[in-house]
């Protein structure tokens, strides 16, 4: 894992947030947009934003939230998830 | 203070308390100072020698010219400027109403205005964002004729401080078969109208319960948000709504939200944060009304 980006959440000056049973909605100060994710997005960036981890901290940390095996397949959809949130500058590396 | 002489607003003109607005009218057309003496009744008013500071200078004006002389036409005028071309004469009401809704939604940017209406009872408040059509407004006046308290027909106004809504009690406007629809279920109500041939058809306005605008100072306290749906004979149904999806719906209602950045979001979240969400489907108005007691009776 060592070589892995370490990922957070961005900075909070710039981001405000609510997370509710059917899915997270993320305002960027930056953009002044809104954005609306999925449920499962929604855990991924509650677990960034207690911890910054690494993807390969993070699959089993979700795998015990969402109780489920932390396979490639759940592997695969986090990696996804990162992606998304990287591409809204929500979720970026911290070291 | 206030005089409660039936308001006149033919020139000079008079000042209009419109819950925490202050709108100075001048209406050149008789026919619709008639109307708005009506509507107005229970409003507070001043004489336009009166020293009181205007939010808003309002007029309903004949338009100059040779054209003036080939039909009889109302413009709306708004601190000079002019928004809109002019209507009949006939429509002036409908000119004001409408003109004053976007007056308020263009101006109040010390609120977070949205395009709902809301109504009160024993201290909780239901928010109706729903778009025209929808049957907000009918099921708005259903309510209040029977006990609820009109906050706002049109446009709800929610404090950045502390997420409070403002009364800004006023006629309520209804489209098409609302209208016949309102009549049978407040036969004692006071309407003016209806006004036919108009962008949405055939309008009319509904008086606002006197105790409503009596109560107009006091802030209400939002406990729901419903989205309404009028579907012709359809059985009452009001199923829970999720919240992410309401808040994205009510951004789409909120007049000025990019305005107010962080602040805006927050006061949207927080007011989707203290109120239960719900979808209502109705097709009957005293199925509405049941359902929207049932609600109120609930645990606060």
């Amino acid at each position: 894992m060592a070589g892995e980006p370490i990922w957070g959440i961005g900075d909070p000056e710039d981001l405000a947030w609510r997370q509710w049973d059917d899915g997270l909605v993320v305002y960027d100060a930056r953009s002044d947009q809104i954005n609306r994710f999925d449920p499962i997005t929604g855990e991924v960036f509650d677990e960034l934003q207690a911890e910054p981890r690494r993807l390969g901290d993070l699959v089993p940390a979700m795998a015990e939230r969402l109780g489920v095996v932390a396979d490639n397949e759940l592997k695969d959809l986090v990696a996804e998830i990162l992606r998304i949130l990287c591409a809204e500058n929500i979720a970026v590396p911290v070291g | 203070m206030a005089e409660v002489a039936a308001p006149n607003f033919a020139p000079p003109g008079r000042y209009l308390g419109v819950g925490p607005f202050v709108v100075f009218l001048r209406a050149e057309l008789p026919d619709a100072d008639a109307a708005l003496g009506a509507l107005y009744a229970d409003f507070p008013t001043w004489p336009a020698d009166a020293e009181i500071f205007a939010d808003f200078h309002i007029g309903l004006e004949r338009p100059h010219g040779l054209r003036r002389w080939l039909r009889r036409q109302v413009l709306f005028s708004y601190d000079g400027e002019r928004p809109y071309k002019p209507l009949k004469a006939g429509h002036a009401l409908l000119m004001f109403e409408g003109g004053l809704n976007w007056t308020i939604a263009e101006n109040a940017n010390f609120f977070l205005v949205l395009h709902a209406a809301s109504i009160e009872r024993d201290g909780r408040t239901a928010v109706l964002p729903a778009p025209s059509g929808s049957g907000k407004s009918t099921l708005c006046a259903a309510l209040v004729s029977r006990g609820w308290r009109l906050i706002s027909d049109e446009t709800t106004l929610i404090s950045l401080a502390d997420g409070t809504i403002s009364a800004v009690s006023r006629p309520i406007s209804l489209k098409n078969e609302s209208i016949e629809a309102i009549r049978r279920f407040v036969p004692d109500g006071v309407f003016a109208g209806p006004f036919s041939g108009t962008e949405k058809g055939t309008v009319a306005f509904l008086k606002p319960p006197a105790d409503s605008v009596r109560r107009v100072g006091e802030p209400a306290v939002p406990a729901w948000i419903v989205m309404p749906k009028f579907a012709r004979h359809a059985a009452p149904l009001l199923t829970g709504r999720g919240k992410a999806d309401t808040f994205m719906a009510i951004t789409e209602s909120a007049y000025n939200l990019d305005l107010f950045g962080r602040a805006g979001f927050e006061t949207l979240a927080t007011l989707v944060d203290r109120c239960d969400c719900y979808d209502f489907v109705y097709g009957e108005l005293e199925d509405g009304v049941a359902i929207f007691d049932k609600i109120a009776a609930g645990p606060g």
